[in-house]
């Protein structure tokens, strides 16, 4: 029997981990990877994980003594609440303008590729409010999705990537850590690192957990997401060659055009990656609304959590429509890497340090 | 209820209207092969239809407008596996140029698409075909033949600066290669030395070949193992000095960044330096005649 408390297991969480990393990234990650480390680019990937293992590792600690309290409740307990309302308005405005332009990336993604005839806001619109409805059903919800949808990410994706390391050219991975200095390569992990927005929604999943010990189900996830990112960037790279890979702009994507699957039947077999791609994309957009319009019913302490998605869409919506997606790409890069820097890092320390020196006192 | 029922009809409503430029399958010109040539100033496609003994043919000013021509069906070149460049479009570095950035950005055709070139004018290969998939056939078959994508010239341009298209004849098979330099109609080659610019660009399928870098006081030496026989050897020489004598890098340069860093580096403030600075060295097994 399903349970309706609004709590996930550790499957679930897990799960929604690696697709919010895998959401997040797969434009953005390549894209970051390849302009600190060219053909190395792989392995920055593999050193991101480290960034992310330690940024859920401080904000586990920073978070582990407050159980079952959101984020807003957390920081109103470290730092009261005139501080906690401007870390937890920024959040929200952060997630909101995040989401907006995942939504942007995404329909012209989509436009660009499968429905080149079918206008830019209604692809927009429709995966607005079915991300909409779904933040409306709650956390418990997102994470039992989380538990369907991996299968539609990863198994399409694996076939693909499997069919397209036969005739890949692996000597384009080469030279391995030569032509790229340690800096860079040491910077674009970090970058990779801040880039996703995975590893901050860590900081909302305390009141959602059945049982406290979750810490290990979020490192597994982000292993695995960070493990499977690089073998997928590893094989891009081979596939597309260095050169090749700086000057596009969704070399994962892109990726479906280089190969024949085998006895495939399909015409257009980018929709198979575009399968991957919307799930993905449909858990990381809704994943922002939800956490967004939280905050901002934590902050404005009015309304039901509905209220806020209603005016949520429409502010979204328009946001969306602003930038074009090269322009969003870079924005939503930078955003995430300065953010990232502030919200999972930074913020987490001090909010250890509080701690301590309260415990002190 | 009567809300949502009515919020539900205007939301089916507002996703019809990605209905309105729908086109039914039978309404779709279905591409097997493309023919690309130069008209005065315009491009002219010539494609070979699905449908048997049927062709389309279609002038546009722009690149980006050879599918939209005026024809009852609308073109539909994602089932496309043959491209084929007339040598008009070839010597005319803008058009080529052009034509080939649209290819490469349009997301219906495939980077798999098979490029050829020929001599005179792709409209009359095109008229030859009965299906439009014998030049994909002829590779099917000869797997070991060299099959040039989309694909290859993209890379080739970004990594070295030449590329070498094969070039086919009313056989619809290969009798040599048209090399391009800079974007540019270089010259046409024959078929010896396209299979010297294959072994050498890493692209071949049918021999085994290593191939190893070192330097000495001033060169960059390029040390060629490969079982084959004589004829072969030749081949690559004759490839090597072509290469030379027209500064047409194809992959040389891109071997010895991806193999030797500190040598690229040492000379790669001008690529062709890199070549102009190679020296080839073949060391040859005799074939294995059970393996022939």
């Amino acid at each position: 029997m399903l349970s309706d408390n609004n709590k996930i297991s550790e499957r679930q969480l897990k799960m929604l981990v690696i697709l919010n990393i895998f959401g997040s990234g797969i434009i953005s990650v390549p894209l970051t990877a390849c302009r600190f480390a060219s053909n190395d680019g792989w392995i920055c990937v593999l050193l991101s994980g480290l960034v992310m293992l330690l940024s859920a590792f401080l904000i586990l600690s920073a978070t582990k003594n407050f159980s079952g309290l959101d984020f807003s409740d957390i920081t109103k307990n470290i730092f009261g609440r005139p501080i906690s309302v401007i870390l937890c308005l920024i959040f929200a405005i952060k997630l909101m303008l995040s989401t907006a332009l995942y939504l942007e990336v995404f329909s012209d993604t989509i436009k660009g590729t499968i429905l080149p005839d079918t206008p830019l806001w209604l692809i927009s619109i429709v995966m607005l409010i079915l991300c909409a409805y779904c933040a409306y059903e709650g956390y418990e919800a997102r994470g039992r999705l989380a538990e369907l949808l991996v299968f539609a990410v990863f198994i399409p994706l694996t076939l693909i990537f499997a069919v397209a390391v036969k005739d890949s050219d692996f000597s384009n991975i080469k030279p391995i850590l030569v032509s790229n200095s340690a800096e860079n390569i040491l910077k674009g992990s970090v970058a990779v690192g801040l880039c996703v927005t995975g590893v901050e929604l860590v900081f909302f999943i305390n009141p959602y957990i059945n049982r406290p010990n979750h810490e290990k189900s979020i490192y597994k996830g982000i292993i695995f997401a960070c493990l499977f990112f690089a073998v997928i960037l590893l094989i891009t790279t081979a596939r597309f060659g260095k050169y090749d890979m700086a000057h596009q702009k969704r070399s994962i994507i892109e990726i479906m055009n280089t190969i024949d699957i085998p006895g495939s039947f399909i015409e257009r077999q980018d929709s198979l990656m575009m399968w991957f791609y919307i799930v993905s994309s449909f858990v990381i957009i809704n994943a922002g609304f939800f956490f967004a319009t939280l905050l901002s019913r934590d902050v404005f302490k009015r309304g039901g959590h509905g209220i806020y998605i209603l005016i949520f869409i429409p502010l979204v919506f328009i946001i969306s429509l602003i930038p074009d997606s090269d322009s969003s790409i870079f924005i939503l890069t930078a955003l995430n890497i300065i953010f990232g820097a502030v919200y999972t890092i930074l913020l987490p320390l001090i909010m250890i340090a509080f701690q301590k020196r309260r415990l002190k006192k | 209820m009567k809300i949502t029922a009515v919020s539900i009809l205007l939301f089916i409503s507002l996703a019809l209207c990605g209905c309105e430029k729908s086109i039914e399958l039978e309404d779709r010109a279905l591409i097997t092969a493309i023919g690309i040539d130069k008209e005065d100033t315009a491009f002219k496609i010539s494609a070979k239809l699905s449908e048997e003994n049927n062709k389309l043919v279609g002038i546009s000013e722009s690149a980006d407008g050879i599918f939209s021509t005026d024809s009852i069906k609308k073109p539909y070149p994602a089932l496309a596996k043959v491209c084929i460049f007339g040598s008009d479009i070839l010597k005319d570095k803008k058009m080529f140029s052009e034509i080939t950035d649209y290819l490469e950005e349009n997301p219906e055709v495939s980077r798999k698409t098979i490029l050829v070139c020929t001599e005179g004018r792709a409209e009359s290969i095109i008229d030859k075909m009965e299906t439009g998939n014998e030049i994909y056939r002829y590779y099917e078959i000869n797997s070991l033949a060299y099959s040039f994508y989309l694909e290859n010239l993209i890379q080739d341009m970004l990594c070295g600066n030449s590329s070498a298209i094969p070039l086919i004849g009313d056989s619809f098979i290969p009798s040599g290669a048209v090399v391009i330099k800079d974007g540019e109609y270089l010259s046409e080659t024959d078929s010896d030395t396209l299979d010297g610019l294959i072994i050498l660009s890493g692209k071949h399928n049918s021999y085994d070949v290593d191939m190893k870098i070192s330097e000495d006081s001033q060169n960059i030496n390029l040390k060629v193992y490969i079982d084959g026989t004589e004829k072969t050897e030749e081949n690559i020489r004759k490839a090597f000095s072509y290469m030379l004598e027209n500064n047409a890098d194809i992959g040389i340069s891109e071997f010895v960044r991806k193999n030797n860093y500190d040598l690229f580096e040492k000379y790669s403030q001008d690529r062709e330096n890199i070549l102009q600075n190679c020296r080839l060295e073949i060391s040859l097994k005799v074939k294995n005649t059970l393996r022939q």
